[in-house]
């Protein structure tokens, strides 16, 4: 008990050393974390809360490599054409129901399907399998890390010309 | 040796910590939407853990190599090293696709499985070996 009391005093100071330099960074920072981020309504937070299955960049990244998926950007069509995930169709959010309507684009409802926008912040990804969720496409997750986290992981991304 | 043994292994050790935090501590945002991906946190927290846990790592790891501080070090180590081997595990079991963020922010680097449980497991031994052991008189 005696040797236990210095041993969780010195596990205390660390702690306060610790939070002290973590504050003093923190508020010398250009752009200060701030101590409570508003992360319930983040696109990923939002997609659980819906039952949505989230992809990983590892697991896309096979599935890019191996074509098992249709990869659909949510994106609209410029931000597309200037650049998107190898083997990605555009499906603009706001044109999805037209588009499928018009059977402008072959999909089966049993078919596994990724969506994907341009950040993590971004939310017409997750809007886009929601809205096919809804019409009958189950087979549907979100790659809500976008092109940006692909492009920071060394992603290849094709240019349409 | 047991003596060099110890000296290289708390060496190895605050070295290792040091290295896993600099990427946390550069850049606290990406470190927080790591933390928050294992989904384990009330949102409240996640910020201020993504902030603290770097310097945790960094005075634990240099308390490694100070006698008198070297059991409090190591307890927050193996502690650390504890609660993230317990997140890696129940994000395992709960199917998450989540990158560890251990040793590297980058995306797709260090994608969490079984080995992040079994690495881990042998690093909580050699921590609480290098951080309670006395050399052989």
């Amino acid at each position: 008990m005696k040797a236990l009391f210095p041993l969780l005093l010195r596990a205390a100071a660390i702690l306060l050393f610790a939070a002290v330099s973590c504050a003093a960074l923190n508020w010398l920072r250009r752009e200060p974390l701030p101590l409570r981020g508003e992360w319930s309504k983040h696109v990923e937070h939002r997609a659980l809360k819906a039952g949505l299955n989230l992809l990983g960049i590892s697991t896309l990244q096979q599935a890019v490599a191996s074509g098992s998926s249709r990869i659909l950007d949510a994106r609209p069509t410029a931000d597309f054409r200037a650049g998107h995930l190898p083997g990605a169709q555009s499906l603009p959010f706001e044109l999805a129901a037209e588009l499928l309507a018009s059977m402008q684009l072959d999909l089966q409802r049993d078919q596994s399907i990724i969506t994907y926008c341009a950040r993590n912040d971004c939310d017409e990804g997750l809007e886009l399998a929601l809205f096919l969720r809804r019409t009958g496409y189950t087979n549907t997750v979100l790659y809500a890390g976008g092109l940006a986290e692909w492009r920071a992981a060394g992603g290849k991304v094709e240019v349409e010309r | 040796m047991n003596a060099r043994l110890l000296l290289v292994a708390r060496l190895f050790l605050a070295g290792l910590f040091i290295y896993a935090s600099l990427p946390k501590l550069l850049a606290p945002q990406d470190f927080a939407l790591v933390v928050f991906r294992y989904h384990l946190l009330p949102d409240g927290l996640i910020n201020t853990v993504a902030l603290l846990l770097p310097w945790l790592e960094i005075c634990a790891a240099l308390a490694l190599l100070f006698p008198a501080w070297r059991p409090a070090g190591a307890l927050w180590l193996s502690g650390l090293l504890g609660l993230a081997t317990a997140a890696i595990a129940i994000s395992l079991v709960r199917g998450l696709d989540i990158d560890c963020g251990c040793f590297t922010l980058q995306p797709g680097r260090s994608h969490i499985g079984l080995w992040n449980l079994v690495r881990n497991g042998a690093l909580i031994a050699l921590t609480l070996w290098a951080g309670w052991s006395k050399p052989a008189p």
